[in-house]
């Protein structure tokens, strides 16, 4: 039984890491927790647990932000394999983070190692470009990518299931109590971290009283967080109402021009809708699968030419051979709204066999130009808004049991990366690069991560009330009766030892404290305030 | 000019400067030198429409920016943005006698091209750059590898 679990976790420790398609990897591997919880729930037969574990640890990751080939933590050791071992021990759900913090630190190694060895790969491909092996450059992006991150991902997952797990029971079982007091403390201290991270993303001096107004509504009124989420995006969209000029405003802002559509009838060769929708889809899917540090997205990014190229230069080894050549260079952006890097290059591409004046370094200098503003757009509003804004929702539905968290996560992810992925994508080859600016002069944007800054924040007060469950249980006997010092803090400000607790944690971070550093003095803070018996 | 940070970055203004670093400076401008990015209007427009409300983007020559830092008295938090570690060694060079020198390169992100060898997992350094590096070190500047400000700074004299 324990040799088919390890197994099962290992794999799905992998496929989140590296393995399945990037818009799907959006909630399976940044939700990982979340989505563990419901995977290992069902896998362990205690779907009611696995949930609990779940989303006690990803609000630890809340805030976390990956960006440019940089990661804090490793989410899918953190999550798949954190989330079992606690609950193969039979752990609280409170000591869930301590289990999966280190391991999430110690799969940083995973990564980077896979990171550093895939290169090879792309080298590997570099060869078969030059040959004009479509299927060899495939191949590598596919499956050779795959064999590092089995090594660093899959084994050591496995091995920690199938011999950690009984060892983990056995050790938990023989901790004092004491020590269980300290990292159940611990462990109700850390999403402050997520979250002290989460508003140095956010902040916005102007947009501070949203704040407020989510840790009101939730820490007097209780208001949950999917009501929260739904005021607060009515209160994104009054707040530019009010500040933008009114609905017309917005409306003129949305709408996306299609002017200037030349009928060009010259061109002899032309991309067909098939293949520029697998040519976008390969992209969505497969763009990142081959992550390394030394062309990053670049043989993702050959990897969806190929049907383009295959389709413009039919029978022409050469010519196919010199496009994989060319778009093997480095390349790294952002999925989503990046798409439409990919659809731009196809529209030169086009134009390029039709006969036009387009040389490699037009091509390659066009790719190096868009793709930082665009991972710049990207990361913001994929990570530090629409990410949290589904994560608060969902890990408000999973901590009540409900299984719709984890699922409604992955369904609206999705959703999003492949909506916006395949919108811009398309604008791309339309417009080609007057795309970009057409999508950034409508201010589309700026209004998207405005109104969705506001929604963020107030559902960031309100996790700030809910997800750090911090208590005093002091209390003395007085000459009067009993004096409760929770009681005294609660008629002050309900929750207000959470809010210290955030406000501290931030100042922390926006001095440029290390998260890791952080980490280890929540440990001390943890152990001082357990021992004395001042918090719990 | 309130230059609170100068940095290589051939992305330029993308996701770790406008989600990292600009919140931890508490940005309001960046300045982005480079002569070739100057004159070219597609980038120029690309350049200052995506970036995000309250920070302002600028694109100036080598020159100009020198000029620039020399004249401007604001005390709005800026950024100098190098696409080309040898357009910031011209600027350096070009402020280094003047009341406003700039004493502290930070090398952020550097990609793979050919004839680039690696020097750190973000960094790839052709022998021209390793040349600035070394000419700008040898003028008394701080010359530190970091991606992130949570990440540890290197500095370029140990990995060199």
């Amino acid at each position: 039984m324990l040799l088919l679990q390890a197994l099962l976790v290992a794999f799905c420790t992998w496929f989140a890491a590296t393995a399945c398609p990037m818009w799907l990897r959006w909630s399976a591997y940044f939700g990982a927790p979340l989505v563990a919880g419901m995977v290992n729930g069902l896998l362990f037969g205690n779907l009611a647990y696995g949930l609990e574990v779940g989303s006690t640890v990803m609000m630890a990751y809340i805030g976390m932000v990956a960006i440019g080939g940089s990661l804090p933590s490793d989410y899918a050791l953190a999550g798949y394999l954190g989330v079992a071992m606690t609950m193969l021990a039979g752990a609280d759900p409170s000591v869930g983070l301590t289990v999966a913090v280190p391991l999430g630190l110690l799969g940083l190694l995973s990564f980077n190692v896979k990171m550093s060895l895939n290169s090879v790969w792309v080298q590997k491909a570099d060869k078969y470009a030059e040959e004009g092996n479509t299927k060899g450059v495939v191949a590598m992006n596919l499956f050779a990518s795959q064999i590092f991150p089995f090594i660093t991902y899959f084994i050591p997952s496995f091995l920690c299931v199938y011999f950690g797990a009984p060892m983990l029971e056995g050790i938990m079982n023989a901790i004092p109590a004491q020590v269980t007091s300290i990292l159940s403390l611990a462990g109700h201290l850390i999403p402050a971290l997520g979250l002290a991270m989460l508003m140095s993303a956010l902040f916005n001096p102007a947009l501070l009283p949203f704040f407020a107004i989510g840790f009101v509504l939730s820490a007097y009124l209780g208001l949950g967080t999917m009501p929260i989420a739904i005021l607060g995006a009515v209160a994104g969209i009054l707040h530019l109402l009010y500040t933008q000029n009114g609905l017309d405003g917005i409306i003129s802002s949305l709408s996306f021009e299609k002017d200037e559509e030349a009928a060009d009838t010259e061109k002899t060769k032309r991309l067909s809708k098939k293949t520029l929708r697998r040519s976008w889809f390969i992209w969505q899917s497969w763009g990142q699968i081959c992550y390394n540090y030394e062309r990053m997205m670049g043989l993702g990014f050959c990897h969806c030419m190929v049907p383009v190229l295959q389709e413009l230069y039919p029978n022409d080894k050469e010519a196919q051979a010199a496009g994989l050549k060319r778009h093997l260079s480095y390349f790294n952006t952002e999925n989503n709204w990046g798409s439409i890097i990919p659809g731009i290059i196809a529209a030169m591409e086009e134009e390029r066999a039709n006969g036009a004046n387009i040389d490699d370094d037009m091509v390659n200098s066009l790719k190096t130009a868009l793709m930082g503003p665009l991972a710049g757009i990207g990361d913001s509003v994929t990570q530090s808004l629409v990410k949290v804004v589904l994560l608060s929702i969902a890990i408000g539905l999973a901590s009540q049991g409900s299984v719709l968290g984890p699922v409604l996560l992955i369904v609206l992810f999705s959703a999003y990366a492949l909506g916006v992925g395949y919108f811009c994508y398309n604008a791309g080859y339309k417009f080609g690069k007057n795309a970009v600016t057409k999508l950034l002069a409508g201010g589309l944007v700026k209004q998207l991560t405005e109104g969705l800054s506001v929604m963020g924040l107030m559902v960031l007060g309100c996790l700030v009330a809910t997800v750090i469950p911090l208590t005093c249980p002091l209390s003395f006997e007085l000459a009067t009766g009993v004096l409760e010092v929770q009681a005294v803090f609660d008629t002050i400000l309900p929750k207000l030892l959470p809010l210290v607790a955030f406000l501290i944690t931030y100042r922390f971070i926006k001095k440029g404290a290390k998260p890791t550093t952080v980490l280890v003095g929540m440990f001390v803070v943890a152990a001082i305030f357990a021992l004395t018996g001042i918090l719990a | 000019m309130n230059i609170v940070a100068s940095r290589v970055d051939e992305r330029l203004v993308h996701g770790q400067i406008m989600t990292s670093w600009s919140k931890y400076l508490q940005l309001k401008r960046i300045i982005v030198v480079d002569d070739q990015l100057a004159v070219d209007s597609f980038m120029t427009t690309i350049l200052t429409m995506a970036a995000p409300a309250g920070l302002e983007i600028e694109i100036l020559s080598v020159a100009d920016a020198a000029a620039k830092v020399q004249q401007d008295t604001s005390p709005v938090a800026t950024m100098l943005l190098f696409k080309r570690i040898g357009q910031a060694r011209a600027l350096i060079e070009a402020l280094k006698d003047t009341a406003t020198p700039l004493m502290e390169l930070n090398i952020g992100n550097v990609g793979s091209v050919p004839g680039r060898t690696q020097i750190t997992k973000n960094v790839f350094l052709s022998p021209e750059e390793t040349a600035d590096i070394t000419a700008l070190e040898n003028l008394g500047i701080n010359v530190f590898l970091q991606m992130l400000y949570t990440d540890s700074v290197v500095s370029a004299q140990d990995i060199l």
